[in-house]
């Protein structure tokens, strides 16, 4: 079940719910995510996701919640810089950030350039210290000899 | 004339030249093998028509080797009446070459000041914007495809559908398509 604003505005939101079975037990999910597009450059938006599994499992009643923010910017439609912030407390209680440059220099050809930045902790509550931290820089570079 | 003028002046026509390069050495086929046609009445072909070279890419259809193809222009709505005649006029030609199929497309808009473009970034969701689809059936199963986005901003968008699923989009699946894009 979705619902949707208005998806003509520079904000948006929608919600999203579902419940069903799930491996012999059931799921719970509830999404929700807002958009805010000032420009067709720049657009950041923002979402967090509820799911309550009930699985038939030792310990299979738990819960798992991802917020994320996110935002964006092209230079043109063929370099485009993005950043994503999310924080989820399934297993291992992980923040992350990444934050990547795409440019697609000829069709089917790319150069990323990719930090990543991921603590795991051991839960979320302040007076734990991170657990492993883990920095991550990569660059990717594909070309395509067909065009 | 004169009302029929000012009346074209309403539309915003944008343009997209759209061509997709195979790798492989697969040609284009416009009409099935093996599958039982539809009934007439229900059979909805778009002609793709072989050209001995590429028509000039730039935003328009004003070469003369466009003139080859036979305008599709009867596009029927998804949403909100589902198989009603479109709202806007559209009309588009197919072209192909041994190595590329060739889509020009052209769309117009009777309310110009209120196209939705925002998106620059490729490979995401266009489900905001104004856009134009294509999807390629080229096993003819009726189960998966190419697809193809663009929207007003000429911004490209890929993907796979595999048994009727999205299988592989965004970065993870890239084809050889280049675009072009007027609007007027």
């Amino acid at each position: 079940m979705t619902y949707r604003s208005g998806q003509d505005r520079r904000f948006t939101y929608n919600f999203f719910e579902r419940f069903g079975g799930y491996y012999g037990g059931t799921l719970n999910e509830f999404r929700v995510r807002a958009n805010y597009r000032p420009t067709a450059k720049f657009s950041i938006s923002a979402s967090e996701t509820w799911d309550r599994f009930r699985l038939p499992l030792p310990n299979g009643n738990f819960s798992v919640v991802l917020a994320s923010l996110q935002g964006n910017y092209s230079f043109t439609r063929f370099l485009t810089f993005t950043s994503l912030f999310q924080v989820d407390t399934s297993n291992t209680q992980a923040v992350s950030a990444n934050v990547r440059l795409r440019y697609n220099y000829r069709p089917d050809s790319d150069l990323y350039v990719i930090y990543n930045v991921g603590t795991q902790f051991a839960s979320i509550a302040p007076a734990n210290p991170p657990q492993v931290r883990e920095t991550r820089f990569a660059v990717k570079w594909t070309y395509s000899f067909a065009p | 004339m004169k009302n029929a003028g000012q009346y074209l002046r309403r539309f915003a026509c944008a343009y997209f030249v759209f061509a997709w390069f195979s790798q492989c050495e697969s040609d284009a086929r416009p009409r099935s093998r093996g599958s039982p046609p539809l009934p007439q009445a229900e059979a909805r072909v778009a002609e793709a028509v072989p050209v001995g070279h590429a028509p000039k890419l730039d935003g328009t259809m004003n070469d003369p080797l466009w003139l080859n193809a036979k305008p599709i222009t009867d596009f029927r709505q998804r949403e909100p009446r589902e198989g009603e005649p479109a709202t806007e006029k559209t009309e588009v030609r197919i072209l192909y070459t041994r190595h590329a199929v060739y889509f020009g497309i052209h769309c117009y808009d009777s309310a110009p000041t209120r196209i939705v473009a925002t998106e620059l970034r490729r490979d995401v969701s266009q489900d905001l914007d104004d856009h134009f689809e294509i999807l390629i059936n080229s096993n003819h199963d009726r189960r998966g495809g190419y697809v193809f986005e663009i929207n007003p901003l000429g911004t490209q968008s890929d993907g796979l559908v595999v048994e009727e699923q999205s299988g592989s989009e965004g970065t993870d699946f890239q084809t050889v398509c280049i675009t072009s894009l007027a609007i007027s």
